[in-house]
């Protein structure tokens, strides 16, 4: 008996192990076997080529490397390959919750990310601490902004959005649930107390927690993008405090309008259904494209390579220069894309809306933005997992200057004293270069003694901020400070100065 | 191309296998022709998995192997009447493979070594490509002449049988180190016997599943928890002591899963290799340890370096720094870096205690009775001190530098400001790794004989031996999904 276990156990697994080659060979020579393809745009990658010797050859491999390309050429082709794929997934992640790479699998469908350019889920267990320099710098960045938005006489708005760990904890598996940390974002909020610019950093946690606790769901289960109420919340955000900001001219975000019918939720709705694409059961996403309605800067897509949405209303309003990331991309979310056009949930009295998608919003960049056209509001969204990424790229020294001159004090003489350290602030109107010349100088005096100089461009109004600088001793007492303009002139100017904040 | 790939189980192996058994089947009739043509086949099977592998490392692989050839034939040759003309030979052929050993291993040291004393660039830098297996073999290859040299075995047959046992595939890339004299019989003749190729196919079911199913699901949470420690960062005993644990049970899992595999290749190709883990972990002191971990190398390192040292004929003393001597030289010939030889050093300096203090008794006596409650403490208690003395052995084997070791150890006593980057860990702890963590702590004791003997006293033979096989198969199935989905890993052991 045990003899013929035996031989029943041998051949079983020298055939198994054969059947594999046996199965190639019949497919490449029959139709009897037929495996599907390579999973080229799940895997993101084209397959491995079969290694040849020849050095003319596209598919030369060094002779060193001659095993391993054979070994990834097979590996690729490998019978069932991609349908022993499918269910390896199914198995692992979606039944055995086992992480693959970054996505972290939760309760049901439920994904989270980890690590990489999305650490969510790091984020919520609290993994990074902001150093303190690292904290002030980012509320130097948020006061930096808002400063020089108002000496334009604009407003600054950024929106750290909250990511789905934040927000939809509960789907996680409960070992993680139970170790929530300090993320970045409370982190961020702890240290803008006080500070000048922190109503106009929205943290929106807070309506998505309570959209959730009324029942109403705020993410995509399988994609780490709000939904369309998510989305809906995050510019609901934005128009209130638009409507704080400019009393009267800014009405109320119209009421939540993209529910979807209960044929597109079932499937039934020509156009709208959904699909298994490995992500788990939701909502097509694969959008006919966004919607653009004609505005003049989509014309200079040199100038503006990413702006992917500008709409002008009738009627005129705020215009609000916009930098975003798919969390605002209502396009993205709304069910109606796939039947026409999507209506974007701003709020009456916003009147036109230019958005750059992926974009973060450097000094240089919105100097260029508002060479010809001034907004009325900039808004910048951005992850709030985000929040521990480079500062420094943002934090120039024109926003650095801005904040030190939002911190500092009105004097109270007429010229400052000599050792006094000063922090000034130059807002010109209608800004020309002299022929020959693309940008100007802004330099700081006190009396004839120069104390610092500013390159600028030109445009329709611009503001420069002069870092905190001390009074030379041999500077005449009584010697007031001034601006003047070198190689261009402008139409008015209004000159500032203050007396700089200790320690800052 | 390893073990736990596609490639090597599903093109490699079949038509090795069933080339080779054609052959032993016809060795009943031409026994000694079949056997050589067996023989030469395995050596062709075991070349083209080199070249697949690692082909640079070929030709190093063969130099070695023809002159350990010729040099163990001259030995021979000598006979006894020349003694030293054979120690010179042995000499030479033991300098040679040190030699090849140290270029390959330390030579990128030395030269940094070198050119750090002369301030200038002396030396070219000799960062090589170390062949695959070249411990292993080289080893094997020092063995066998020693052997020859000693008269332990006269040198093989043909020049056929040696390359063949020294680059037989199943042991070549991580052991076992397995002596000539263990196989020498398996050259001249080893009959087909569907037992033992079953029983091959069960082996290499189980290690592959060890490797895949348990290891593998452990390596994140010790890797994480030594990135956190590599980093300078502290973390939280329990989150210390989990990736400690988990290293320990991954280490085991794969290389014992490895040797397992290694094991059961040989049974399909006719070979029975010895044991290489005796359930280590269950062991009561670090002298036990060594008698159950990777034996091939202990014993190794006992028959060519401790014995003729002196071993411990020579008195306690001597007997201690033979043991320190051995066991730094063990360490060091896992890898380059001060940090095994560091792990060598502590076994050795484990080992010279329990030497002076540790209970003794005669050769053949029986252990104590554990009847009384002192008795069940004592037996508790060096449990415990041998688990925790291999695990502090692990922390500086996993490190690549003593600072990470300290940031480890100072963790788990808790004298370490836990690292905000070390709560990220706790993504780890996913509900598989506990599963994982859980089942590897139960089976690295050896639940599964006692089983299997409960099971023989209750049921027929054949019934047992069935229901292995189908869990060997079901676990087997699993491993291969995981391995088809690319979730394969290179086993530890390769980088020594």
């Amino acid at each position: 008996m045990k003899r013929i276990a035996s031989v029943l156990f041998l051949v079983l697994w020298t055939v198994a192990l054969c059947v594999p080659d046996a199965a190639r060979i019949l497919a490449q020579n029959t139709k009897l076997v037929r495996f599907e393809k390579f999973p080229r745009k799940q895997e993101n990658r084209r397959a491995a080529t079969r290694p040849s010797f020849h050095r003319s050859s596209k598919r030369y491999v060094p002779w060193r490397e001659l095993g391993r390309g054979y070994e990834a050429w097979y590996n690729d082709r490998f019978p069932w390959r991609t349908e022993l794929l499918r269910f390896h997934r199914r198995v692992t992640f979606e039944r055995l919750k086992i992480p693959s790479g970054r996505s972290v699998p939760g309760r049901g469908d439920w994904i989270f990310r980890r690590g990489g350019d999305w650490p969510e889920l790091d984020d919520y267990l609290g993994a990074f601490e902001l150093p303190p320099e690292k904290l002030d710098q980012w509320v130097t960045l948020f006061e930096g902004r808002r400063e020089w938005a108002e000496a334009l006489g604009s407003v600054y708005l950024t929106m750290p959005a909250p990511v789905k760990a934040q927000v939809r904890w509960q789907m996680m598996y409960p070992a993680l649930q139970r170790h929530r940390g300090r993320n970045v974002g409370a982190q961020i909020r702890e240290a803008l107390e006080g500070s000048p610019a922190r109503d106009d950093v929205l943290f929106v946690d807070e309506d998505f927690e309570r959209a959730v606790a009324s029942g109403r769901e705020v993410f995509f289960d399988a994609n780490h993008h709000p939904d369309a109420y998510g989305q809906w919340l995050l510019y609901d955000r934005i128009n209130r405090r638009l409507a704080e900001r400019f009393p009267g001219r800014v009405g109320e975000t119209p009421p939540w309008f993209d529910e979807p019918p209960p044929d597109v939720l079932e499937g039934r709705a020509p156009g709208c259904w959904r699909q298994r694409d490995g992500d788990g059961l939701r909502l097509d996403v694969s959008s006919p494209g966004e919607i653009e309605d004609d505005h003049g800067v989509s014309v200079n897509a040199r100038r503006f390579p990413y702006c992917n949405v500008a709409t002008v209303r009738e009627g005129g309003g705020l215009s609000i220069l916009m930098a975003h990331d798919s969390y605002m991309r209502f396009t993205l979310a709304s069910w109606r894309r796939k039947i026409g056009s999507v209506r974007f949930p701003f709020a009456p009295g916003v009147g036109s809306v230019r958005a750059h998608i992926f974009q973060r919003f450097t000094h240089g960049f919105l100097e260029n933005a508002i060479r010809d056209d001034l907004p009325d509001v900039f808004i910048e969204q951005f992850p709030e997992c985000r929040l521990n990424g480079t500062v420094s790229l943002f934090l120039d020294p024109q926003t650095s200057a801005a904040a030190a001159f939002g911190r500092a004090v009105d004097p109270a003489g007429r010229a400052p004293a000599a050792g006094a350290r000063v922090a000034a602030r130059a807002v010109f109107d209608g800004v020309r270069a002299d022929p020959g010349h693309d940008s100007l100088v802004a330099v700081l005096l006190a009396g004839d003694r120069e104390l610092a100089r500013e390159p600028f461009f030109p445009g329709v109004k611009r503001a420069v901020f002069f870092s905190p600088v001390a009074i030379p001793a041999d500077v005449s007492p009584g010697a007031g400070l001034a601006v003047r303009l070198e190689d261009g002139a402008a139409d008015a100017t209004n000159f500032v100065w203050r007396l700089a904040a200790e320690g800052r | 191309m390893v073990f736990g790939s596609l490639y090597y189980l599903t093109v490699f192996l079949p038509p090795v296998l069933l080339v080779h058994w054609a052959l032993q089947a016809l060795a009943r009739r031409w026994p000694v022709a079949a056997t050589f043509a067996a023989n030469v086949w395995l050596l062709a099977a075991s070349i083209a998995a080199c070249v697949l592998s690692d082909l640079p490392g070929l030709p190093w692989f063969l130099g070695c192997a023809v002159a350990t050839d010729l040099i163990a034939r001259a030995i021979a040759a000598a006979g006894p009447r020349r003694p030293r003309l054979r120690k010179t030979l042995l000499a030479f052929a033991l300098a040679g493979d040190l030699a090849l050993l140290c270029l390959f291993k330390y030579g990128g040291t030395l030269s940094r070594w070198i050119d750090a004393l002369a301030g200038c660039a002396l030396v070219p830098a000799a960062e090589l490509a170390v062949p695959l297996g070249l411990s292993f073999w080289v080893f094997r290859s020092m063995s066998y002449v020693w052997d020859v040299a000693r008269g332990v075995h006269p040198p093989a047959r043909t020049p056929i049988d040696l390359l063949c046992y020294l680059a037989l595939f199943p042991i070549f890339v991580s052991g076992p180190i397995v002596r000539w004299a263990d196989v020498a019989g398996s050259f001249r003749a080893r009959p087909f016997s569907a037992a033992l190729a079953a029983s091959g196919w069960r082996r290499l079911l189980v290690g592959l599943a060890k490797k895949i199913l348990v290891a593998n699901q452990l390596a994140p949470m010790a890797d994480a928890v030594w990135a956190v420690a590599e980093g300078g960062g502290g973390m939280s005993p329990g989150m210390a002591a989990l990736g400690v644990a988990s290293y320990s049970l991954q280490l085991y899992f794969d290389f014992s899963g490895y040797s397992d595999m290694a094991i059961g290749l040989g049974r399909l190709l006719g070979f029975d290799f010895r044991e290489n883990f005796l359930w280590p972990y269950a062991s009561a002191s670090i002298r036990e340890f060594w008698r159950r971990w990777h034996v091939s190398l202990s014993t190794w390192f006992r028959d060519y370096l401790y014995i003729p040292l002196g071993g411990s004929r020579r008195g306690t003393a001597r007997a201690c720094l033979n043991g320190i001597v051995v066991f730094t030289l063990c360490g060091a010939w896992h890898g380059t870096g001060w940090m095994f030889p560091l792990w060598g050093l502590w076994h050795g300096l484990l080992l010279c205690l329990e030497r002076l203090f540790g209970p003794r008794r005669a050769k053949g006596e029986p252990p104590p009775r554990r009847s009384s409650a002192a008795a069940t403490f004592r037996f508790f208690a060096a449990h415990a001190y041998a688990i925790a003395a291999i695990a502090f052995g692990w922390i500086l084997f996993r490190s690549a530098t003593p600072a990470a070791a300290g940031a480890v150890l100072r963790s788990l006593a808790g004298l370490a400001a836990p690292d905000p980057a070390s709560r990220a860990l706790w993504l780890e702890c996913t509900p598989v790794f506990e599963t994982a963590l859980a089942a590897g702590a139960a089976l690295c004791i050896p639940i599964v004989p006692a089983l299997r003997r409960a099971l023989r006293r209750a049921l027929p033979e054949w019934l047992v031996w069935t229901a292995e096989s189908v869990a060997a198969t079901a676990l087997g199935a699993v491993a291969l999904l995981f391995l088809a989905a690319g979730t394969r890993q290179s086993f530890l052991y390769f980088q020594f």
